[in-house]
């Protein structure tokens, strides 16, 4: 199946529970390379909560496997998953989980290629736009303290690059005349898209955006579109996105994941997402009529 | 003005006097005496009079364009957001600054150089306190521990290895951080309060454990501290670490000032490298992600920026430099003992990086010294001290909750060619 759709994600019998609330149960899907997938769902249906578990932020239980061209991650792996029997039979495996356990954790999966925004925007309102960037290419710094301190080659090196890399990241998103402001002084969709170019300096593989047009009006959703399929022609990019907005998510996503109450009910392309009985009754309604104006 | 601002002025002080008088009236004008009761009616009136007038002096001046537009201004200033500051040359003041320092110690007594050494100390402490409370956003109420912790570094290892003075200062620095790094790794993972407090925990273990380890430490009885050297000349009267007394050497008269000059100088070398140590972090990228993290810890983590490496980095870095601070008091105190890093001086050395401004230098710096000299100059209202200091705090918190000098934000232009 992986050579046939050749994935960038795959998920198997991912679950998670808070207590007694079993919050994904059994989750199994591919996302292809290079594609936009969309994840819907009504309100509740744990398509956040999905974020978490790709994003690293929660630790699911199954299988979360990323891959690249080079290499596949395992994503409970590099979390920092509990000792298996297997792991006190191969030495180098239980170091490997005890360097996890200690210095693991989200930003891990960060680097390995999967960046992400957040249905809250969460700027660093304090600092202006440009640093805001800066900090985003935090990972390819050059971190050797006395280079910094003494302001060597090396590192001026390096912050002209990181500078010149986040000049050109705010011009495709139109934010150049914002570089030096402070980031909670800007306006709604400036944020927006802001939080989108600082998630675009880490160069990821896999861009994972929740409700990206929330809170966006009809013109700047559009505008959104636009962008979001330049990004994927120009940098070889998958998205991943959580998206009330209907309209959005059927003209721009090449794949529809429907989740209800948990559980994958429906997946496919917007079409089939679209005439689904059981996407019907359970997102859009049960009568007829409203699914039609839903769709319009 | 129009007639009825005048009446409403006029009203309003009527009030204020009514109220006045029914409030404080009986305190004023009953007077006991003996067993009796007195009744001045001079003090009522005067007081009756003087609210009144008062009253409507300050409506009418408030009612004053000038004092309208003052206020303003005043009001702005407080209220003032972050700015973004292209960064200048401030070479002139730069030197006119360093002028002032190097001139200093000839211009004051014995007396008022050694309470500007100890506001050097205090800089350096805040700095390092700044890097974990300013940058990083990290409450910690326990920086004494590292403070004591190089004081009694560069004591103990006098003692035990017989290091001198300029070999005991990298090696107690190095000790404080490396005790920052050993005691924030467990307790990074808290967050606000819960690290404040364990923390907290941490300065107290810290100098109990040097009170109460007395056949290592010299517990409450406190250790010696080897006095500081120039290229092996002493500053005592006779030589103690073999080596040959400064005013012998250069056939001078004693004087135990040379030594507070000298400390004054080497201090001040040391806060100038701190500060531009400080003042480059804040543009290295460690720098910007303590910031992000004080921002917001859940986007750093999503932007592949580890908060526990992140975080110890700014502990062990803060905890050397309060290390550094401690070689320099125990060097200039020649005692110490454990009673000089109880919890009041966390909470001093904090409240000069709050009063300050968090983040910025030179709002530590001016407060470090406004908190060492203001005492100074108080000495006879001491018992007021701690009360001053709530009050101060308590105002600052209201009117000017980002401290004496706002953290300003640096203005990055784009490199060159590559401008449109």
């Amino acid at each position: 199946m992986k050579d046939k759709i050749d994935p960038i994600l795959t998920l198997q019998a991912v679950n998670i529970r808070f207590g007694g609330i079993h919050a994904l149960k059994n989750i199994h899907f591919n996302v292809k390379r290079n594609s936009i997938t969309a994840l819907i769902g009504p309100n509740g249906a744990g398509k956040t909560t999905l974020f978490n578990c790709i994003t690293g932020f929660y630790r699911a239980k199954g299988k979360l496997l990323f891959h690249l061209p080079e290499k596949t991650f395992s994503l409970p792996k590099v979390l920092g998953e509990p000792f298996h029997l297997s792991h006190f039979i191969h030495p180098i495996d239980f170091f490997a989980c005890l360097y996890y356990k200690m210095f693991g954790g989200s930003h891990l999966v960060t680097q390995a290629g999967i960046a992400r925004t957040f249905q809250t925007i969460r700027l660093f309102r304090e600092m202006t736009v440009i640093e805001n960037l800066l900090v985003a290419q935090y990972h390819t710094a050059n971190k050797n303290l006395l280079a910094g301190l003494f302001n060597l080659k090396g590192f001026q090196r390096w912050e002209k690059s990181a500078i010149d890399a986040a000049f050109l990241w705010l011009e495709k998103f139109d934010l150049l005349h914002e570089a030096n402001r402070l980031a909670g002084e800007l306006s709604y969709r400036q944020q927006r898209y802001l939080e989108i170019a600082r998630s675009m300096c880490l160069l990821p593989k896999l861009l994972c955006l929740d409700e990206p047009a929330a809170g966006l009006n009809k013109q700047e959703t559009e505008g959104l579109q636009i962008l979001l399929q330049t990004l994927r022609k120009e940098y070889n990019l998958t998205i991943l996105l959580i998206e009330h907005d209907m309209s959005l998510v059927m003209k721009v996503s090449d794949h529809i994941i429907v989740l209800d109450q948990g559980s994958v009910i429906s997946e496919g392309s917007p079409k089939e997402v679209r005439e689904d009985k059981k996407v019907i009754s359970a997102y859009l309604g049960e009568k007829e009529n409203e699914e039609k104006k839903e769709n319009e | 003005m129009k007639r009825f601002d005048r009446i409403h002025i006029l009203k309003d002080a009527l009030f204020t006097t009514l109220i006045v008088a029914i409030l404080l009236g009986p305190f004023f004008s009953f007077i006991l005496k003996g067993f009796s009761v007195e009744f001045t009616g001079y003090r009522l009136t005067s007081l009756v009079l003087c609210v009144f007038v008062g009253r409507l002096v300050f409506s009418l001046l408030l009612k004053n364009q000038k004092v309208q537009h003052l206020l303003q201004k005043i009001n702005r200033s407080l209220y003032q957001k972050t700015k973004v500051v292209q960064t200048k040359s401030h070479r002139r003041s730069l030197i006119i600054i360093a002028i002032i320092a190097l001139l200093i110690p000839f211009m004051i007594s014995k007396y008022w150089l050694s309470v500007a050494i100890i506001a050097l100390i205090y800089v350096l402490l805040g700095l390092g306190l700044n890097i974990v409370v300013g940058l990083a956003g990290l409450l910690d109420l326990g920086y004494v521990a590292f403070y004591a912790i190089g004081a009694y570094g560069v004591a103990l290892s006098a003692h035990y290895l017989h290091l001198g003075f300029w070999s005991a200062l990298p090696f107690a620095a190095l000790l404080s951080a490396l005790f920052g790094a050993i005691l924030s790794f467990p307790v990074l993972r808290m967050h606000g309060d819960y690290l404040a407090i364990v923390t907290l925990g941490f300065g107290e273990i810290i100098r109990l454990i040097l009170t109460n380890w007395a056949s290592f430490t010299g517990g409450p009885n406190g250790i010696e501290v080897p006095d500081l050297t120039l290229f092996g000349l002493e500053f005592s009267r006779v030589a103690k670490q073999h080596g040959v007394p400064f005013h012998e050497f250069f056939g001078l008269p004693y004087d135990t000032s040379y030594r507070y000059f000298f400390i004054y100088f080497v201090l001040l070398v040391v806060v100038t490298l701190m500060l531009r140590f400080v003042n480059r972090l804040k543009q290295m990228p460690l720098g910007r992600a303590w910031e992000a993290l004080r921002e917001d810890e859940i986007a750093c983590r999503s932007l592949g920026i580890n908060p526990v490496v992140t975080k110890l980095a700014a502990f062990t870095l803060g905890a050397m430099i309060g290390g550094i601070g401690g070689v320099f008091f125990a060097t200039f105190e020649e005692f110490i003992n454990p009673a000089s890093f109880t919890f009041l001086e966390s909470a001093l050395i904090l409240s000069i990086v709050v009063l300050g401004g968090m983040g910025s230098s030179l709002g530590v710096v001016l407060a470090a010294i406004l908190l060492t000299l203001l005492p100074e100059l108080f000495r006879q209202f001491s018992e007021y001290r701690m009360l001053f200091f709530g009050s101060v705090m308590v105002l600052m918190m209201i009117w000017r909750p980002q401290g004496l000098i706002r953290m300003s934000r640096q203005w990055i232009a784009p490199k060159v060619g590559h401008e449109r």
